[in-house]
């Protein structure tokens, strides 16, 4: 009986959490709306969040996208050719960086490096007090302090997957001068003939969701704690693995949607 | 304040608008690459299976891909409706008498290969239909020589291209072999209305109106040399007879004095009451009958040989085929054993050095 009242209880209180989620959620999209109207107080917050999130993460984005540009560029022109299917390295190189890895692994840079920052930032202000002092001069927390990281973070996804994508069809061009040397037109011309449209809005897309994934789970994560600083770690642990939890379940779910 | 804090706000613009810029720069180039402001001109093929074709496979022309696929369906006649646009700038090329071939690679990767008609004409209006390469109408073009036909440029293409007409004759001619043992075990069992079962039951009968023939001419023959045996006894007779007569009339007391005598033997010839004459009329009849049997007989045999006569391209034509059929089994099987696909290339022969050296290659 003991056991059945554990697992009622449990299951009310993931329920309850869940709906707190969802409200937590609405709100910060509700704030979002005003905050577009009103944005002069929070707007320095605005851009040094895109400026953490974005601008840094930059190199990282661009090595790694070269890397796999370069990758994809080298297997692909071993293997293909023997076939007679050169062209299909096209199909690969957009299949790979601009609709799945381009979205997904900058959506996972951004979570470990922005997403902990900000779930660790806003649990030393709640311990500190500063959310309580907000509210008290009538400051809502969520429109000054989450809806300029909710906004910072997705807008800094997005345009980091945009450059992710300059930078790995770019970099395998660069790479394909040494293994294979085309004429940047003829590179252009195969690449731009095979991407279509509906690869960029799927990633384009993507990439927005992350964004907002993240910064929902880190601000979730980091306005959760109570009480004591040793609740921040645990906060940032949780934050990542939850993000990366459901921005894969999220890409699955979109790339599913791409198909249908 | 550190200098990146007091130009984050340059920073972030820049950083934003060079990422819009350059998607920006992207839909542009990709507007004009794939021709979004371009027209297409659209053209439909039948086909029978719609496994080797895909929306947005090429159509390419000389290696240039001047078009693409736009839409695959069922008709209600069960063809495969493939709808197929063209781009501007390639519309001269689609000539009268043009055609189509789609070219599958066991990879992926196929596309639709447009061979231009060889007269120079304007270009097929929108909206027709292009025949596929092995349809009815292509193969008469073809044939006449009327189509520029290139060779597929992709190897697996070229070799599957090849091997499935061999497969799909050798399929046909081990259908045919295998109807033309049924034909003859049907024939054989003369349960069959086919020509070979006409040509071997007109043989039967062939051979029974022969046997029957024969049967007659021996008749006849033997008939015959019943009759003749009667005239050579009749030709015996008569020859004592004259011989006697000789000998009476060299008598000068005999035959003509007798003969003149009223009493005598010419008087008694005149009026014998025709025996005589019956023996020579009976003679001559038998002798009708047997030539008008050997008549029937050679008419017989002439109807038998006009019969084999009429017969005969039937058997060549039988011989021909089956000649023909062992020919095709021969090249398949001889190409089935020379392609490396399927057997694993060519074995490497080592060469085995000759231990044997003759004086005269020594060298001193």
């Amino acid at each position: 009986m003991r056991v059945v009242e554990q697992i009622g209880s449990r299951a009310i209180d993931r329920v309850a959490r869940a709906l707190y989620a969802i409200g937590f959620v609405v709100e910060i999209l509700r704030q979002t709306g005003r905050f577009v109207t009103n944005r002069r107080a929070t707007a320095k917050v605005l851009t040094m969040q895109i400026l953490f999130t974005g601008v840094d993460a930059l190199n990282v984005i661009a090595t790694i996208s070269l890397g796999i540009g370069a990758v994809i560029v080298i297997q692909g022109l071993s293997i293909l050719p023997q076939f007679g299917q050169g062209q299909l390295i096209y199909n690969i190189l957009i299949v790979v960086i601009t609709r799945e890895l381009g979205p997904i692994l900058t959506a996972l840079i951004v979570a470990a490096r922005s997403g902990t920052a900000i779930a660790s930032d806003l649990g030393n202000m709640v311990v500190s007090h500063e959310i309580e002092a907000y509210t008290a001069t009538g400051i809502n927390p969520i429109r000054h302090l989450v809806v300029p990281r909710f906004i910072g973070v997705t807008v800094s996804t997005f345009v980091l997957n945009l450059y992710f994508n300059i930078f790995g069809l770019a970099g395998s061009f660069l790479v394909t001068q040494f293994v294979n040397p085309i004429s940047f037109a003829e590179y252009s011309s195969g690449l731009l003939g095979t991407i279509a449209l509906v690869d960029i809005v799927s990633s384009c897309v993507k990439s927005v969701v992350f964004g907002a994934i993240i910064s929902f789970v880190a601000t979730f994560h980091g306005l959760a704690i109570e009480r004591s600083s040793t609740e921040i770690p645990v906060a940032v642990i949780k934050s990542v693995g939850h993000s990366v939890t459901l921005l894969i379940l999220a890409n699955a779910v979109l790339t599913l949607v791409y198909y249908l | 304040m550190k200098l990146r804090y007091r130009f984050a706000n340059q920073a972030v613009g820049v950083f934003i608008l060079l990422a819009i810029a350059a998607a920006v720069a992207l839909l542009v180039l990709m507007g004009s690459n794939q021709r979004w402001f371009r027209r297409n001109y659209e053209y439909y093929a039948l086909i029978d299976d719609a496994r080797d074709v895909s929306v947005g496979m090429a159509v390419t022309f000389r290696g240039f891909t001047i078009g693409r696929v736009t839409s695959i369906s069922l008709t209600a006649a069960n063809n495969v409706d493939v709808r197929f646009t063209i781009q501007e700038e390639y519309i001269e090329q689609v000539r009268q008498r043009s055609i189509i071939q789609i070219v599958s690679s066991p990879l992926g990767g196929g596309q639709i290969v447009l061979h231009q008609g060889r007269a120079p004409t304007p270009p097929l209006p929108e909206a027709s239909r292009i025949p596929t390469y092995d349809s009815k109408e292509a193969l008469q073009w073809r044939t006449a020589n009327e189509v520029i036909v290139l060779r597929a440029a992709d190897p697996i293409a070229q070799i599957v291209a090849q091997v499935e007409p061999i497969l799909l004759n050798l399929d046909i001619v081990m259908a045919n072999v295998v109807e033309l043992t049924d034909e003859i075990n049907l024939a054989l069992l003369g349960q069959s209305a086919g020509p070979v079962a006409g040509i071997l039951t007109g043989l039967e009968s062939t051979v029974a109106e022969v046997e029957r023939a024969v049967a007659r001419v021996s008749v006849v023959i033997d008939s015959a040399a019943a009759q003749a045996d009667l005239v050579l006894e009749d030709l015996n007779s008569i020859t004592s007879n004259l011989e006697a007569t000789t000998a009476q009339l060299r008598d000068p007391t005999g035959l003509v004095p007798r003969l003149l005598d009223p009493s005598g033997s010419i008087a008694t010839l005149l009026d014998d009451d025709n025996v005589l004459f019956d023996q020579i009329t009976g003679t001559v009849a038998a002798l009708d009958l047997t030539i008008a049997g050997l008549s029937q007989t050679l008419d017989e045999l002439s109807r038998f040989t006009a019969y084999l006569n009429t017969a005969q391209p039937q058997i060549a034509t039988l011989l021909e085929e089956g000649r023909a059929a062992l020919n095709t089994g021969q090249d398949v099987l001889l190409g089935l054993r020379n392609n490396p696909l399927l057997r694993g290339g060519i074995p490497p022969v080592r060469e085995q050095p000759s231990t044997f050296q003759g004086i005269r290659d020594g060298e001193f």
